[in-house]
């Protein structure tokens, strides 16, 4: 397997300024780190030979960074206008009592973390909500809880 | 040319002019927050929003190039509305803690809200808060990211005016915060620039911290003591009290920047080491004694020395002013009738005979005496000698900016890697001594290109160059790029003044830029003194003329016990000349050492007469700046205790000897202006904020000098010596402030040296030579060439010239890892 560095600096050949690397960098250290810790950061400033606070201002600017270690599965529900009137906000309260954690919070045993985020780009299926790096669409409480249902068992 | 009406006013201008800057050029001001006329356009503020006619949405001036035939208005209702909001938009998360915020007074919010409204706040939510508590983020920087107004000045003046890219924007939105990586300690230059340029009280000093209201701050305009660059700067005190440097903007070199010394370093004024009153060596003890007790013994065993000239010599800082300058050296030549007169203890490291014609023949030829930005303003800089970013801040700021804006290339020959690095089209490291071949070799491409020009201006030139020549690719860039360009600029650093081949390196340069000015080109140069008034040293002719002693001479002929008399103004040479056994066997042979100094150096400590003199604070004059741009500086304190200025002290110690010497700086500089042709045009009355510069002496064309090319020889590792952004000689050692930022020396080693050592960053290691050794802590820098060491020089209390010789450079030593 190829490690870090390779894999970055791979990647940092399609753009012209290195600075344009950041973001897929910063992916590829979140697979590998599961989270962006100082650490991760100063790694890819240090591979793309850029400032750290360059690799800091992207990584803070997006959610799809996780600044926090965040669970095996990372539930990222869409708040935004058109999952939000076909009843996204319940759906959160849904996941929050089913749970049992906050928005922001992680379950006890790691397995699940809930965030809510702005649009995930998939409004003609709302309401969406993106599982590490799969949709789920058209959701209901029962089709939630069929999805928690499946992911708690393939953990275990 | 585009012709616009703002305001029913008519203009024409420039293509491609802001809207903002026509606006300013007719006397109307609009109001901007993000806006700074140096950094890249952000617009984001929309404060500096106009009503252009015949567009539906308004737009920010700060932004938007004029078009011919434009009708605007920066005082419609719909303006006055827009820049009404913006700003209410700003105040409703901005704190208002105004009376506790050091801005409050000078604030741009508080300013811009007192001429524009809006006059009630309506907003009844909650502020956004990042913090309950302002965070330090260095020694001498303090945050409040509540204050914040996000118009990014400070990110952008860090990245791309300092380079240091130590700030940045994080988050989004609302809670976007202008801060470091993590929020953590900065790692950067401590220059303050973002202070400087901070609208708000977000980025703050922490030593001004609390310390005055603005308006209780009595601000006075001088010059910076450290560099040659010449940054002016304004203090401010408050009952008598230096509380903090700042910098004015569009003023000087400098624009609005300084770098940490300037900013940060002047607390040394203060420091406790002040030499309080006149000292008479007693049975071997320097003993306080009053004015007219040490002027008594002055007398009684200098008057038989008047008119001796041999036998005396004076060595004098080059951070005296021009009037010290001039006033020291008329002492000797006119009183003592002696030409040992020299302004740096620190180089000419050999051939000293050659240094100084050679260097004044480099200066006749190609110095170009003007403003440092229209100097840049060329197709090609190339800078030798120098690591920029430690030896000449904020001219290393101007390279930065005019790379930025001008299609500038910049090729780089220097012995230590620098910050610039990564912004030239070409960078050549050398082992000091290896200079010349590469220079040289340039001469010789642009030689050949140029033939039938050599002939028609100089004649048959004959063999120029003597020795082989070497072919790379930086050579052949350069060269290449010579020919290509029209205009060249060449900035000269002190490595190339402490090389052992300085004079053939000037000769060399010298050459090549007769022979660009042969093919046509504008060529010249400036150079990267590292003293305040080097240049003005050199003008007023404070070096060996005639057949007098340099420095290096003066010690050898005080060995030899043939120096009855050394006067040491300003001056450390105990500690910084380069060859510590011969500086100290030297000294104890003088048969009276007077040494005159602010501060109880370590060749004060040797002197058998010691007086009290006074800092750059005390005194009033001007120093010449390395571009030939003659300033002001001003007294803000008195001299304390005993102490004098030095001015009346040289003119004291001449009164003695029955000659009346000026003491006031605006007549001695009216006989300079009088006797001095590039100080000619000079008024003193007439130095604004701006100074004035000096004009050209046209230099007798002698042709070019035949350069035979030798080789320094260095086996095993070598070490050079040189600045450090936080100390650049015994002023900075006494600052608090930047030795707060800097606790000890340090090794540094290049990557594969430091493998090959088996160390690590922050390992010790023992450096020896010639039975002396000193422990440092190694710093790893990628670049440096292989063999080649940097120790920075003027830490005190580790006496590196123990480790150097004259005549030797780099200077060999073995190198082990510690324990």
């Amino acid at each position: 397997m190829k490690d870090l560095r390779e894999k970055i600096r791979e990647i940092s050949k399609r753009y012209p300024d290195m600075r344009s690397a950041i973001m897929p960098a910063l992916y590829l250290a979140q697979e590998k780190y599961g989270y962006l810790t100082r650490e991760a950061m100063e790694e890819v400033a240090e591979i793309l030979g850029i400032p750290p606070v360059a690799v800091y201002e992207v990584a803070t600017f997006y959610t799809m960074y996780n600044k926090e270690p965040v669970g095996k599965y990372h539930i990222q529900v869409c708040t935004n206008v058109s999952c939000m009137l076909l009843g996204a906000e319940t759906l959160v309260d849904h996941l929050r009592k089913r749970l049992g954690i906050d928005v922001g919070e992680t379950t006890k045993d790691g397995l699940f973390t809930l965030s809510t985020v702005e649009c995930l780009g998939s409004c003609g299926t709302a309401p969406v909500m993106q599982i590490n790096d799969t949709y789920y669409e058209d959701l209901t409480k029962e089709k939630v809880d069929e999805i928690i249902k499946t992911l708690k068992e393939e953990a275990s | 040319m585009a012709t616009v009406t703002i305001d029913g006013k008519t203009i024409t201008v420039e293509d491609g002019t802001l809207i903002l800057d026509a606006a300013r050029s007719l006397g109307i001001e609009i109001p901007t927050f993000c806006y700074q006329a140096k950094l890249s356009r952000l617009a984001s503020c929309r404060l500096c929003l106009v009503e252009i006619e015949g567009q539906k949405k308004l737009q920010p001036s700060c932004a938007t190039p004029v078009l011919d035939g434009m009708v605007i208005h920066t005082q419609s209702p719909a303006v006055v509305t827009a820049r009404r909001a913006m700003l209410e938009f700003l105040l409703a998360n901005h704190p208002l803690d105004c009376p506790v915020c050091d801005k409050g007074g000078e604030c741009e919010l508080q300013d811009k809200v007192f001429a524009f409204g809006p006059r009630e706040g309506r907003f009844t939510e909650w502020k956004r808060t990042f913090h309950s508590k302002d965070y330090v983020l260095s020694p001498v920087i303090i945050k409040n990211a509540n204050r914040c107004v996000q118009c990014q000045r400070c990110v952008r003046i860090c990245e791309e005016i300092v380079g240091a890219s130590a700030l940045g924007s994080i988050g989004r939105g609302v809670k976007t915060e202008e801060t470091s990586f993590m929020r953590a300690w900065l790692n950067c230059d401590h220059c303050g620039n973002c202070i400087e340029v901070c609208p708000v009280g977000s980025l703050m000093s922490l030593p001004y911290r609390y310390k005055a209201r603005p308006w209780d701050l009595k601000e006075v305009d001088t010059v910076c003591p450290y560099c040659g660059t010449g940054c002016t700067l304004t203090v401010g005190l408050r009952d008598g009290q230096l509380l903090r440097v700042r910098s004015r903007r569009q003023t000087g070199v400098n624009e609005e920047t300084l770098c940490v010394k300037g900013r940060f370093g002047l607390d040394f004024v203060v420091h406790e080491d002040r030499i309080k009153r006149p000292m008479i060596r007693k049975n071997d003890v320097l003993v306080p004694v009053s004015w007219r007790e040490v002027s008594n013994y002055l007398k009684e065993r200098l008057l038989p020395l008047k008119g001796k000239g041999d036998s005396v010599g004076g060595l004098l800082s080059a951070q005296m002013t021009n009037e010290e300058i001039y006033t020291f050296q008329k002492l000797f030549r006119e009183v003592f009738g002696s030409n040992n007169i020299d302004s740096s203890s620190r180089w000419p490291v050999a051939s000293e005979g050659d240094f100084y014609p050679a260097l004044l023949d480099l200066i006749s030829t190609g110095i170009y005496r003007g403003n440092l930005r229209e100097f840049l303003s060329a197709d090609t800089l190339l800078v030798a000698g120098s690591n920029l970013t430690d030896e000449n801040p904020v001219t290393e700021y101007a390279v930065r900016y005019t790379l930025s804006v001008l299609p500038l290339h910049l090729f780089i020959l220097s012995s230590r890697p620098s910050r610039l690095d990564k912004a030239a089209k070409g960078v050549k490291r050398y082992i000091p001594g290896r200079e010349v071949r590469i220079l040289a070799s340039v001469l010789k491409e642009v030689m050949k290109a140029h033939e039938e020009d050599l002939k028609r201006t100089f004649g048959d030139v004959g063999e120029v160059i003597q020795g082989e020549v070497i072919e790379d690719d930086f050579v052949r860039a350069l060269s290449s790029r010579l020919l290509g360009s029209r205009r060249i600029s060449i900035l000269v650093g002190t490595d190339l003044l402490r090389s052992p081949l300085a004079v053939d390196a000037f000769r060399v340069i010298s050459n090549l830029i007769k022979v660009l000015r042969a093919a046509g080109k504008e060529c010249g140069l400036q150079f990267l003194f590292d003293r305040s008034n080097q240049m003005g040293a050199i003008d007023m002719g404070a070096f060996p003329r005639d057949g007098g002693m340099g420095f290096g001479s003066l010690l050898e002929a005080s060995r030899d016990g043939r120096i009855s008399f050394l006067y040491v103004l300003g001056e450390d040479p105990v500690l910084n000349y380069p060859d510590g056994r011969l500086v100290r066997e030297a000294l104890s042979q003088v048969g009276l050492l007077l040494v005159q100094d602010a501060f109880m150096t370590e060749t004060a400590r040797m002197a058998h007469v010691v007086l009290p003199g006074a800092t750059f604070a005390e005194k009033d004059g001007t120093f010449t700046s390395n571009e030939g741009r003659v300033q002001r500086v001003r007294a803000f304190y008195n001299p304390p205790f005993e102490a004098r200025r030095d001015l009346e002290i040289i003119s004291h110690i001449a009164s003695l000897l029955g000659v009346d010497l000026e003491t006031d700086p605006s007549s001695i500089f009216a006989e300079i202006k009088d006797l001095i042709s590039p100080y000619r045009g000079v008024d003193y009355e007439g130095l604004g904020d701006n100074g004035l510069f000096t004009g050209h002496e046209k230099g007798v064309d002698k042709g070019l000098h035949p350069v035979a090319i030798r080789d320094v020889a260095l086996e095993g590792w070598g070490f050079i010596t040189g600045n450090h952004l936080y100390h650049s000689g015994y002023l900075s050692q006494r600052s608090r402030l930047l030795g707060s930022l800097i606790d000890a020396p340090f090794l540094e080693i290049g990557k594969e040296g430091a493998d090959s050592l088996g160390v690590r960053e922050g390992d010790s290691v023992k450096v020896r030579r010639n039975g002396q050794s000193i422990e440092l802590k190694v710093r790893v820098k990628e670049g440096l060439p292989e063999g080649l060491l940097f120790i920075p020089e003027n830490f005190g209390s580790l006496s590196i010239n123990n480790l150097m010789e004259k005549g030797v450079y780099p200077f060999p030593v073995e190198v082990r890892k510690n324990g």
